[in-house]
């Protein structure tokens, strides 16, 4: 199980290492490469995160949602590596709202599925580590980090996440809101997030998202966030 | 009573000089404000049709949900954010149009929550169990063969616009100042209503048509397919409706002094 998803996540970073193109002139000799994305497994079945999240939910947002946001990322790599190789930098720059909304996809869920865990496996156990250490100095305790963290996720308009971050610089962490697929990168690094999406619990919660907000908590992987840390 | 008269005249002059929302909307206001009703909280209107009239397109359950609870909820948390303000009593239209007005500190609540309320009640309207197609000799079916050289070139522009809202929002087609129909989409729950200084020129105007793609408008159904609830949309549109709305804007931008 662990080893599906060591080789998913170094696949995903190799895909994006190799997908960053190589432009030390204007018209490069050397055509950016791509690397294609593809679906990282889940390390446990569907109906593992229930009575959170149901099996039917985990299947759609697996194989359907996720499935196009990498589809579609490979589509917009494609794009974006003729358009640049081509030294058509407009539109390479007209590709960036697809871009940010596909590739952000692809990268938001590889890393919601990756910290949720079924409650056998672990999920639902506060942090013990220096993530533990880390949340009680920045907020005094879990309960409090847990409810800072709902109420962001309750304040997001329209779809969105909310995440539990590490500040590159500082080390620091902060509880952020993330619009639409928006990832998280640069200054900050993802440790926790969960996914705000209608998508994400509307055919077992409807519009009750307190609810689904409340009960996540239970297949949260802490573990894997405190590996996230810098 | 007397007060509150004063207080919607005075936002009335405020408007016309500072919203620039253009003689469109403008003469709508005008005659909407013309008699307020003061301290009446917003309500849920009820729908012209029962939740299972537009199945099989619009599934039963959806149209409860989306109707009881969502729509409900935004008018709840908007009297909640309204309360003790003299913006009770708007109508609803007035209200989103005039959202330069309202406090900093209400403005976001009231944006999104006062949207989410005037998005809805246009929807409603915008359905019909009895759609028939718009008439070709119509006016409004000849402005969009003007606009888009066809009607098939409308549809194909509205459903890609519809499919392209990356997250949540709604693709409208509005008539803008100069008369002339475009496709638009806006995030969230902005509306074209809000003017060119909350959502810009190109997607500022009087809506005719709109299309609701958060995905709780379709999910129970449709699932992640957004393109086929799009599709599914065209068999529940009112033409009536929307030529109306047509003919309004259309003559309010001929007669602005009326």
């Amino acid at each position: 199980m662990s080893t599906s998803i060591l080789r998913s996540t170094t696949a995903l970073r190799t895909a994006l290492r190799t997908a960053a193109p190589q432009t030390t002139k204007a018209f490069s000799t050397t055509a950016p490469t791509r690397a294609l994305a593809t679906l990282p497994d889940l390390p446990y079945d569907y109906g593992a995160l229930e009575p959170a999240i149901s099996g039917r939910i985990m299947e759609l947002h697996h194989t359907k949602h996720h499935q196009t946001y990498v589809t579609n990322y490979n589509t917009v790599q494609s794009q974006i590596t003729d358009a640049l190789s081509t030294g058509n930098t407009a539109a390479a720059i007209a590709l960036q709202p697809a871009l940010t909304f596909h590739g952000g996809g692809n990268l938001n869920h590889t890393l919601f599925f990756e910290n949720l865990a079924p409650k056998k496996q672990g999920g639902g156990q506060p942090p013990s580590g220096p993530l533990a250490k880390s949340i009680e100095m920045h907020y005094g305790s879990f309960d409090k980090m847990k409810t800072q963290f709902v109420a962001a996720l309750a304040g997001i308009q329209g779809s969105g996440w909310a995440w539990l971050v590490q500040d590159n610089e500082t080390g620091a962490l902060g509880i952020r809101q993330y619009a639409n697929q928006d990832p998280v990168v640069g200054k900050f690094t993802p440790l926790l997030g969960i996914d705000a999406w209608e998508h994400a619990y509307y055919l077992q919660y409807e519009n009750r998202k307190a609810e689904y907000f409340k009960e996540i908590w239970g297949v949260v992987n802490w573990k894997v966030a405190e590996g996230r840390m810098k | 009573m007397q007060f509150a008269n004063l207080t919607l005249g005075w936002m009335l002059s405020l408007a016309q000089s500072r919203l620039g929302v253009g003689p469109l909307v403008q003469s709508k206001l005008d005659a909407t404000t013309a008699a307020p009703t003061p301290h009446t909280a917003f309500t849920l209107p009820p729908l012209d049709y029962s939740y299972a009239a537009l199945e099989p397109h619009f599934d039963e359950e959806t149209m409860r949900i989306h109707h009881t609870k969502h729509h409900q909820t935004y008018i709840t948390n908007l009297n909640a954010a309204l309360q003790g303000t003299p913006f009770v009593g708007l109508h609803i239209d007035d209200l989103v149009a005039r959202l330069s007005e309202v406090p900093a500190e209400l403005s976001g609540k009231v944006r999104n929550q006062g949207g989410g309320h005037a998005n809805h009640s246009f929807f409603w309207k915008n359905l019909t169990p009895n759609a028939t197609a718009l008439a070709e000799g119509s006016p409004l079916h000849k402005g969009i063969e003007q606009a888009f050289g066809s009607f098939e070139v409308f549809q194909q522009t509205f459903e890609k616009a519809a499919t392209s809202v990356f997250g949540s929002g709604w693709a409208w087609l509005v008539v803008q100042e100069d008369g002339e129909l475009k496709v638009v989409t806006t995030l969230n729950q902005f509306s074209p209503l809000m003017g060119a200084g909350v959502v810009g020129k190109g997607v500022a105007g009087f809506p005719v048509i709109g299309l609701d793609v958060w995905e709780h408008a379709y999910y129970l159904k449709y699932r992640n397919v957004r393109p086929e609830y799009i599709k599914a949309y065209w068999h529940v549109v009112n033409w009536d409706f929307a030529s109306d709305r047509y003919m309004e804007a259309r003559s309010s931008i001929a007669h602005p002094e009326l």
